[in-house]
């Protein structure tokens, strides 16, 4: 018995030695902070343009609507973060394996499992940190430029608003790990992952209308394509955060009761009455591409070849 | 030579006399004992009966058609009354009497004797002789009518499609009371004529008291299509049982057009009995104006607004209801129609004088009257209807909003309809009038409240920004209430967002420090 749970610290400490030597790597690498950097100014101008906007709007401006509404960030968000996601994990194992790397890991008292559970905690732990920092970004970019002030409630639902888009671009760093499991080299691993970026976050909602058009004959097939958009991670998110339907370029319109996390309108229990599937299969996705990740690396041949 | 008086002495007791005042109970006397008469005509002899000499006690008479022509009626009548016999009471002397005699229309001309007799009768009586008396009566066709038929306007002018009416008058000259016919004899082809009396109804027989007259008129209605020139309507009386007509020519002249020379102020006045009135700007300037015709035919005056101010607006109201704008009315021969002019000035316009011309237009001619409004903002303000607010000063942030109430009051005697509220927006400051912003009627003394939603856009310069509100109902503006608007840019809240930015940063060099490979 005590060897047993000798042996699972063991187990947890080499997972955190993986993350950490992960992490390191990652947060080190140039691709990152250029990725980052690029990310950070695109949500700053959004920023400063849902501001710039807000005057001719006439309505009244909140820092919620800087995130909310046709001119809120939150759109800007759905499309671009899942790219850092990708950019983390497209080449993660087969970069390690290519390398051989991965081979001299094994040769120390480590464990496959060890090693694809540590990547993917440090993998986790760099998306958190990106977030974050993205989060607050525009956070700080609307109160420079607007003035106005921050309640606790809103800090209480960016923060929600941070950890479901933190499981919304897990969602895709997943993908790309398990990609990055099955593919032979970093560019194939790259290139699927950029086309399934594309085909989620901008052209989902076009291709679904298409598609349920041509399947029910009708020119404005609302019904069976907001059935089909349930499929998208990006559904989700939208329907989390401003309630949309759809959020990808030339997606499916509808005017929601409930405008997502920012509408104040609504206490957040209103909140999560209304939007907790949508949630849910924002936990329970990464969950399930982490599991077919780690079964897929467990079981592939990881030599150089 | 020498036996004349001889004879005569002798001769004259033998002589039966006739019955005379002087020798009986009874006398007739008249003036009249002929008259000239028509085939038809009911010929009346006034006469008196009065006892014959002095005696106070009463006497009977009995009457009798002696002599009357074949196929003549006569009677003789007291008091409107035929009569057979009467009695002169004893204290009574005298009595009229007359005698009507109806000749036949086939009658040819000539001198129809008409004799009656009168007999005493009673217990005092001692004389029992009849008196008659003879009236002659002349039949000529050719005499002049007992009665006249004249109007005293024989001639009018019109326009084609409008009538015009003609008094006309009947004279009986008969004594007695009298039927006529009235008829239509000719009209113009397509014109309507209507024999109508004083209260309107058509008709067909007029009846005249005895030497009176009775009036009616004639309207007639010439044909839209008439043609322009003179028309004769031809209307004729005729007494009953009589085929004697006096005809009455009546001239209808058309004229489509009136005299060209002449300007519409020759026909139509336009009377305003005050011209100038000083206001506020923010008043209705109210004239209470007139259209009077003196043209002879009904006319259509559209109404218009020459000139005003820029800005202004300028309106035709009845008297009765303010809703309704006057454009254009139907003016009748003679009527006149009274009307309100609602001048409403530009609301900033300064003190001054300015004219407004309205006109009445009828085709291309025109009666104008200029009236004039001097502004003068040194009126005091009735403030019949008032705004306040709740608050009238209040601070935002950029983005944020607050609504603050609206406080209308009409202070007049009079309900007011519509009333709306009016906000003057400046930059950076949106206002929104919650509800309708609309009271559909606000009572005398009675006050409302309209929430309105301010807000500071999300950007808006710091400082005080002033917007104003005013209510306004159709003829009632009110004073403009200044709502100040202070806007402040959080200080606090871009410190936070500088701090949160540069705490961003920090923790990330401090993660890539830290935990990045060296």
């Amino acid at each position: 018995m005590s060897t047993k749970m000798k042996n699972k610290s063991l187990d947890i400490k080499n997972v955190f030695h993986v993350a950490q030597k992960e992490f390191a790597d990652l947060v080190s690498g140039s691709l990152f902070l250029t990725l980052i950097a690029t990310y950070t100014l695109i949500i700053f101008v959004f920023s400063w343009r849902s501001v710039h906007l807000g005057e001719h709007t006439g309505s009244e401006f909140t820092l919620m609507s800087g995130f909310s509404g046709v001119t809120g960030v939150t759109r800007q968000i759905g499309w671009f973060s899942p790219l850092i996601g990708i950019a983390l994990g497209f080449d993660t194992i087969i970069k390690e394996r290519k390398s051989g790397s991965l081979n001299v890991l094994l040769t120390h008292p480590v464990f496959r499992d060890n090693i694809i559970a540590g990547k993917m905690l440090g993998i986790m732990g760099i998306l958190m940190t990106v977030i974050i920092f993205s989060t607050i970004v525009p956070v700080g970019t609307i109160l420079i430029f607007s003035g106005i002030h921050m309640s606790e409630t809103e800090l209480l639902r960016i923060t929600a608003f941070i950890v479901f888009n933190f499981l919304y671009v897990l969602i895709f760093a997943e993908v790309a790990i398990l990609l990055s499991t099955v593919a032979n080299d970093a560019e194939d691993s790259l290139v699927y992952n950029v086309i399934i970026w594309l085909s989620i976050c901008i052209v989902s909602g076009s291709i679904i209308i298409a598609t349920a058009s041509i399947v029910t004959g009708q020119s404005d097939p609302y019904e069976l394509a907001s059935k089909i958009i349930t499929i998208s991670p990006l559904h989700h998110y939208s329907e989390i955060s401003v309630g949309e339907i759809d959020l990808s370029w030339g997606g499916i319109n509808n005017e929601p009761v409930i405008e997502g996390v920012f509408d104040t309108r609504f206490t957040l229990f209103q909140w999560f009455n209304e939007f907790w599937s949508n949630l849910l299969f924002l936990i329970i996705a990464p969950l399930l591409l982490f599991i077919l990740s780690f079964l897929t690396f467990l079981r592939r041949d990881i030599s150089t070849g | 030579m020498k036996l004349l008086p001889i004879l005569l002495m002798v001769l004259l007791p033998l002589m039966s006399f006739p019955a005379g005042a002087d020798f009986s109970s009874l006398a007739v006397l008249n003036e009249i004992s002929g008259k000239v008469a028509k085939p038809g005509d009911l010929v009346e002899f006034s006469f008196t009966l009065e006892k014959g000499y002095n005696t106070s006690e009463s006497t009977s008479v009995t009457f009798f058609l002696e002599k009357v022509p074949e196929n003549w009626t006569a009677g003789i009548y007291a008091d409107g009354t035929q009569v057979s016999q009467i009695t002169l009471p004893e204290e009574a002397g005298e009595k009229e009497l007359t005698l009507k005699v109806r000749v036949p229309e086939n009658e040819k001309d000539g001198a129809y004797p008409v004799k009656i007799g009168l007999r005493p009768y009673g217990e005092s009586i001692r004389n029992y002789d009849t008196v008659y008396q003879e009236f002659t009566v002349t039949i000529d066709r050719n005499a002049m009518s007992n009665m006249e038929i004249y109007s005293d306007i024989p001639g009018k002018k019109t326009h084609p499609g409008i009538p015009v009416s003609f008094g006309a008058t009947v004279e009986n000259k008969y004594k007695s009371r009298a039927n006529f016919q009235i008829y239509l004899v000719s009209k113009p082809e397509g014109w309507g004529v209507d024999l109508l009396s004083t209260d309107g109804t058509r008709i067909t027989r007029l009846g005249v008291p005895g030497e009176g007259n009775q009036q009616f008129s004639v309207t007639v209605n010439p044909p839209l299509n008439a043609t322009k020139g003179d028309y004769e309507v031809l209307v004729a009386a005729c007494p009953e049982k009589s085929n004697q007509s006096v005809l009455l020519p009546l001239s209808v002249t058309i004229n489509p057009e009136m005299a060209k020379n002449e300007d519409l102020s020759a026909y139509v006045e336009f009377n305003s009995s005050i011209v100038g009135l000083a206001i506020r700007p923010e008043k209705t300037a109210k004239f209470a104006v007139s259209l009077r015709s003196r043209y002879d035919q009904p006319l259509k005056l559209n109404l218009k607004v020459l000139s005003q101010p820029e800005g202004w607006n300028t309106e035709f109201v009845t008297d009765d209801d303010e809703d309704e704008r006057l454009s254009s009315f139907m003016l009748g021969a003679g009527e006149e129609q009274a009307f309100i002019v609602k001048v409403k000035p530009f609301l900033n316009a300064t003190s001054g004088l300015y004219p407004i011309t309205v006109a009445a237009v009828s085709g291309n001619r025109t009666v104008s009257r200029q009236l004039e409004v001097n502004i003068n903002n040194n009126l005091e303000n009735a403030e019949l209807l008032k705004v306040d607010s709740n608050p009238s000063e209040l601070t935002l942030n950029p983005g944020s909003s607050s609504e603050i109430r609206i406080n209308v009051e009409n202070r007049g005697n009079d309900p007011l309809e519509d009333v709306t509220l009016e906000i003057n927006e400046v930059t950076g400051i949106t206002s929104q009038i919650q509800g309708f912003g609309t009271i559909e009627e606000l009572e005398a003394g009675e006050s409302k409240t309209i929430p309105v939603q301010i807000t500071a856009n999300a950007n808006a310069g710091s400082g005080v920004k002033e917007i104003f509100v005013r209510a306004k109902s159709d003829d009632l503006v009110s004073s403009e209430k200044s709502i100040k608007v202070n806007v402040e840019k959080s200080s606090s809240s871009g410190l936070l967002g500088i701090a949160l930015l540069g705490f961003a940063i920090i923790v990330l060099v401090f993660v890539v420090r830290k935990f990045g490979r060296r």
